[in-house]
């Protein structure tokens, strides 16, 4: 191929110019095209910009829209699913409005309004919300579909049980409260709050059985597992299931709620306390025993002209109708009294049976009012009442509805379990919910990973039947298919910058969304809570990686075609840039093997190298650390706090050790190498050279902690020899620096380089100076340091980068007052896990270390200029 | 040409007596030198002599050398003590850093035989490509290295994610080193070879490599008791059993589980790997020759 341009090559060249453009184009549009498929983790509303805690996602009927809602503002803010557009917001406080409305409001019903608990009911014709506050209210609002609307049916709480959860079945809704490490289940009218069920106020508490009255006497139905953190509470038409921590479950039959009529309260069930609300058995007793008495005194006083009115009559006590008895005559014996009070007994007992037919063994309690029942054997059932466990660490549990399975995320092995209903229900006491459990073999989500923390969330999205497993530090999710009972599937796993806290999807199975929470430190130390809502469309997150690095290399492809086509284009207008071309495209030709080899090698440099030094520069600038791992710019914070935490001090440490480490590197082993080379008798030359080699058998580490225990420990030789009180060299100011600085003493162990260049140079330059009157310390200094200049800088260099990242050194000699810059970044990656704190501190010393090196290879240009690198 | 280094060396001793040639002056050099060579020792002989003793003489006077009555015991209990803290990891370590110094040396031959021998158009580019990193400091790269390999490639708690960086950023040191060495080599050499129809592949094995031996198992002796050594990399990706010898050397003197003698007993163990190395530089380095061409 000749050098000469020609027309055609001007053509040719042309021609292919054009080709690149168009490669340009399709590759921009192919980027833009894979930019575009990739799944959008759209964000949907950063709700941060108020600092406003949202603590719950919540679904709206049939998945259309959902609620977040900010318990700081008390305010519910509506979106739309399809859009994630923001539609309505309806602020708590209308609550108060309605209960002023109805005279109903006390003054301090604001603090109630804090901590909410909401559920969408559906089964109803209208869509109803029920809200409940910190206190126990409940409250009923009206969905049209854009607006919520407070009712007047609400209830007011006697006493304070904060909700945890609701869940209905239809018309019932059992709401779930824990007040003073108790759990009560209550039932509701959701049609009727005030004048349904309500109106008998709480139907059925449960609550743990603590030691104690009652609860002692039969131990094998204590709920110890409820006094752990509940997990699930879920409503079915014939048991309510609470899942709790450690794998326990409670169920509890919806009949058992249902036998409790009438507004009485169980406080320890089943062998429990009863607090008769509608009824007072003190009360009734002490009107049998006086009934027994006024039945006497009504006999004598029919025979006789009235002298007490009905009113007088109704209410007296028993003792003032004794004593109208004994006025008009009548005698009352001690057994009299005896028999009153018998009756009365029988009597009031009688009443309560009526009253509570599932109360079968009632004991009077000295306190009125209160008596301690034993249930019906039927009630007592165990498949009605059961409390079972797993074997192993459950972290999360959920009960689907449309499956009727319960799944379970077991941290033991990784997988998720499912149980169905019926297996479930056939549970009894103290059996294992192992054993009825069934292993979900694709569930595995512990690959190389620790699933300590599996399964801490565990949602059900019940419209696309999926669920979602958070583990690793709460930022890895999977999805898991439920829809084939036969043949679960992960439909995708993302560790997400995130975390992820609540998670639903909305009904056509394409978009999952994932609240997520990030809590960043801000520039004055205070913390912030960002809240993202992203929607994720699974089926595409299949290939999100896939398509992520296709997009990156068509990216490449575009970049380089078009800045190639370009030059090439503007190269072929002179006849050197011709010249230029031609001279390239021969290289090619003659050499494509040698850029085929060294694109593995560029590969290898550009993923280790230079895709960390600049993704280190870049994070220094975000907030980033191993648990919240967010690109969330801080102005400068991360700097910010490098200069605020002690920094000079550090500095001073590191060039401090950087002068000594560059003098004792270089000036003893050059003036050993030196001595070596004056020693006359070569045998022993060669075998101190040789044994100077033996020490470095001790590796680094070794010979660091022999430093640190052996010679400057407290029983290191150091204190061995010097009498009196142990010296702590390394953990006292005072001492510390100079005790590193004298580790590697005599400091010769780098001679050999210089005693290399050394010996290459030219005996007759030594005779030479010998006779022009050089003596030994002259030549040294005249002769033989300029002529090992190169291996002078070396050192150097060397020295110089190896002292500023010398981390080790100071970090493992746990010694005091030396922190180097290099070792505040150690601890900020390793203890902190603060990845941009630590990027920071890196980008410095690498703005250090760059000038410092640039410097010196600009000076060394000067000298060596000419010669090859 | 290879013989232009060593020429002056081989030349006839002058017949001048230098000052420092007298006996007296020979005397004092050595006595410094064998001071040095003695201090340089102090590590190494606390190591092996307290090794073989029990606690309380360790504790008492470091100095002492194993007495007779006690040597067998106290080297049975020290040397199990230290074999139960770091022997899980000891023949990992090992094998790890073997192939990570064969990996490395490998890549950074090959690298600089190319960047050596070939010419092409853009080799000054990609040569300042590749000696850019120098000036990059390695530690800084971490915070983005570690999710990199851990979670990326998802090769957290691996060998081979361990060594993938080092391999793959060690290769610059070597191609620099290698680079300076090849090029010194004799060109006729290689001419005369392609005229027999050599190839690069063979070339590469039967000329560049054995003539630059000495540099490569340089090289190669440093990658493997710098990755044998390596701490910073280890802690952060590595736990467990998977973990280094560095790392768990400081793990079982910082938990307490080795103390005095048996902690010297585990450096010793610690120390065996190294003595090849040493023996491979005693024999091709102790004449310093390798450093001649030693240019920045």
């Amino acid at each position: 191929m000749s050098l000469n341009v020609t027309n055609q090559d001007r053509k040719n060249v042309k021609i292919t110019s054009i080709v690149f453009g168009v490669l340009f184009f399709v590759f921009t549009c192919l980027t833009v095209l894979f930019a575009v498929l990739l799944p959008n983790t759209e964000e949907i509303k950063a709700l941060g910009e108020n600092n406003e805690q949202l603590e719950a996602l919540i679904e709206g009927k049939d998945g259309e829209d959902y609620f977040l809602l900010s318990k700081e503002s008390s305010t519910l803010y509506r979106f739309e699913t399809d859009t994630n557009r923001q539609i309505s917001t309806f602020s708590m406080s209308k609550i108060a409005d309605k209960l002023k409305e109805k005279g109903d409001y006390k003054d301090g019903f604001e603090s109630r309004l804090t901590q909410w608990s909401i559920s969408c009911i559906d089964g109803l014709e209208e869509t109803y919300f029920l809200a409940s506050d910190g206190y126990g209210d409940i409250f009923k609002l009206l969905d049209d579909g854009e607006n919520l609307t407070v009712t007047d049916d609400y209830y007011l709480a006697p006493e304070k049980t904060p909700f945890k959860a609701l869940d209905n079945v239809g018309d019932i809704v059992y709401v779930w409260a824990q007040y003073r490490g108790d759990n009560y289940v209550r039932k509701y009218s959701a049609s009727n709050l005030k004048g349904g069920y309500s109106a008998q106020k709480m139907l059925c508490t449960i609550s743990n059985a603590t030691e104690g009255a009652g609860a002692s006497a039969v131990t094998y139905k204590k709920l110890e597992s409820l006094q752990k953190n509940p997990l699930s509470f879920n409503a079915t038409e014939d048991y309510i299931y609470i899942f709790a921590d450690g794998g326990m479950m409670l169920k509890v039959g919806a009949n058992l709620c249902d036998a409790m009529v009438d507004g009485e309260a169980v406080d320890y069930f089943p062998l429990a306390q009863v607090q008769t609300q509608g009824f007072d058995w003190n009360a009734v007793y002490a009107q049998e025993e006086k009934n027994y008495f006024l039945d006497k005194l009504v006999k004598k006083l029919n025979s006789e002209t009235p002298e007490y009115t009905a009113e007088q009559l109704a209410s007296a006590d028993v003792e003032q109708i004794i004593e109208w008895y004994k006025a008009l005559g009548g005698t009352v014996r001690a057994n009299d009294r005896q028999k009153a009070k018998d009756q009365a007994k029988v009597e009031a007992d009688k009443a309560l049976q009526e009253r509570m037919p599932w109360c079968y063994q009632c004991e009077t309690d000295s306190v009125g009012g209160v008596k301690a029942i034993l249930l019906e054997d039927k009630y007592l059932d165990e498949t009605q009442y059961a409390v079972a466990k797993w074997d192993a660490t459950i972290n999360g549990a959920i009960y689907s509805k449309k499956n009727q399975t319960a799944y379970f995320a077991n941290a033991t092995d990784g997988y998720v379990y499912a149980v169905e209903k019926a297996d479930l229900d056939g549970l009894h006491n103290a059996s294992f919910i192992n054993d009825a459990a069934k292993k979900i073999e694709s569930s595995y989500c512990g690959a190389g990973r620790s699933f300590s923390s599996f399964g801490n969330g565990i949602s059900n999205n019940e419209f696309a039947n999926t669920l979602f497993i958070k583990y690793e530090s709460e930022r890895t999710i999977s999805i898991l298919d439920l829809n084939d009972k036969d043949n679960y599937e992960i439909i995708y796993t993302y560790t997400g910058a995130y975390n992820a806290y609540s998670l639903t999807g909305d009904a056509d199975n394409e978009t999952n969304l994932i609240w997520r929470r990030v809590e960043a430190t801000a520039l004055d130390g205070t913390t912030v809570t960002y809240h993202y809502l992203s929607s994720y469309e699974p089926v595409l997150y299949q290939n999100k990686t896939l398509t992520t690095w296709v997009m990156v290399i068509c990216l490449a492809f575009a970049v380089v075609s078009g800045i190639v086509g370009a030059w090439m284009l503007f190269a072929s207008k002179t006849d050197v840039g011709m010249y230029k071309i031609k001279c390239i495209q021969r290289d090619f030709h003659k050499n494509k093997y040698v850029y085929f080899a060294l694109v593995f090698f560029v590969i290898l440099l550009i993923m280790f190298c230079y895709y960390e030094a600049v993704g280190a520069i870049s994070m220094s600038f975000f907030n980033y650390t191993r648990e919240e791992p967010t690109w969330i710019w801080n102005n400068f914070g991360n700097y910010l706090k490098v200069f605020q935490s002690d920094f000079w001090p550090s500095v001073y440490n590191m060039l401090f050790f950087l002068v000594f480490d560059l003098v004792l590197g270089i000036a003893p082993p050059v003036i050993f190498a030196f001595l070596l080379i004056l020693i006359r008798n070569k045998t022993a030359s060669n075998w101190i050279r040789s044994l100077m080699f033996i020490p470095g058998i001790i590796p680094s580490m070794a010979s660091m902690l022999i430093w640190r225990e052996g010679i400057y420990g407290a029983y290191g030789i150091f204190n061995q020899l010097i009498p009196g009180d142990t010296i702590p060299f390394l953990s006292n100011d005072d001492y510390s620096r100079w005790s590193l600085i004298l580790m590697g003493f005599p400091f010769v162990g780098g001679y050999l380089i210089f005693y290399g260049g050394m010996m290459n140079i030219p005996h007759e330059y030594h005779e030479a100076g010998w006779l022009e009157g050089l003596g030994v310390v002259k030549r040294f200094l005249l002769i033989d340091i300029p002529l090992i200049m190169p291996q002078i800088k070396y050192i150097f260099i060397m020295t110089f980068i190896g002292s500023v990242q010398n981390y080790a050194r100071t970090y493992i000699l746990k010694s005091a007052g030396t922190t180097t810059v290099v070792e505040k970044m150690y601890r900020a990656m390793m203890e902190e896990a603060n990845y941009g704190l630590a990027s920071a501190y890196a980008t410095l010393i690498f703005v250090f270390l760059f000038f410092a090196v640039a410097m010196n290879f600009k000076m060394q240009k000067k000298d060596t200029m000419g010669e090859d690198l | 040409m290879e013989n232009v280094q060593a020429q002056p060396i081989k030349t006839k001793k002058s017949k001048l007596r230098m000052p420092y040639e007298t006996n007296f002056a020979q005397a004092c050099i050595l006595t410094v030198v064998l001071f040095c060579l003695i201090f340089s020792f102090l590590p190494l002989f606390l190591t092996v002599v307290n090794a073989f003793k029990p606690d309380i003489a360790v504790q008492t006077n470091a100095f002492s050398l194993p007495q007779l009555s006690s040597f067998l015991q106290a080297a049975k209990d020290n040397f199990s003590t230290a074999w139960k803290a770091i022997g899980d990891h000891y023949f990992t370590t090992i094998a790890v850093a073997l192939s990570g110094a064969i990996g490395q040396t490998v890549i950074s031959a090959v690298l600089a035989y190319i960047l050596t021998f070939k010419n092409f158009y853009f080799k000054d580019a990609i040569f300042m490509l590749f000696i850019a990193v120098l000036l990059v400091p390695s530690i800084i790269g971490y915070p983005i290295l570690l999710p990199l390999i851990r979670d990326k490639f998802g090769l957290d708690n691996s060998h081979f994610g361990y060594l993938l960086p080092i391999v793959g950023g060690g290769q610059v040191t070597g191609m620099f080193l290698f680079k300076t060495f090849f090029g010194q080599q004799p060109k006729s050499l290689y001419e005369s070879a392609k005229l027999d129809g050599a190839n690069d592949t063979i070339i590469l094995i039967k000329i560049t490599v054995p003539l630059a031996l000495p540099i490569i198992l340089y090289h190669f002796v440093g990658c493997f008791s710098g990755i044998y050594n390596e701490y910073l990399w280890a802690s952060l990706l590595l736990s467990g059993d998977k973990q280094t010898l560095a790392n768990t050397m400081e793990a079982a003197v910082a938990n307490l589980d080795v103390k005095y003698g048996s902690m010297y007993a585990m450096y010793l163990l610690s120390s065996f790997p190294l003595i090849i190395t040493v023996i491979i530089s005693m024999k091709y380095f102790k004449s310093g020759e390798f450093a001649a061409g030693l240019k920045l």
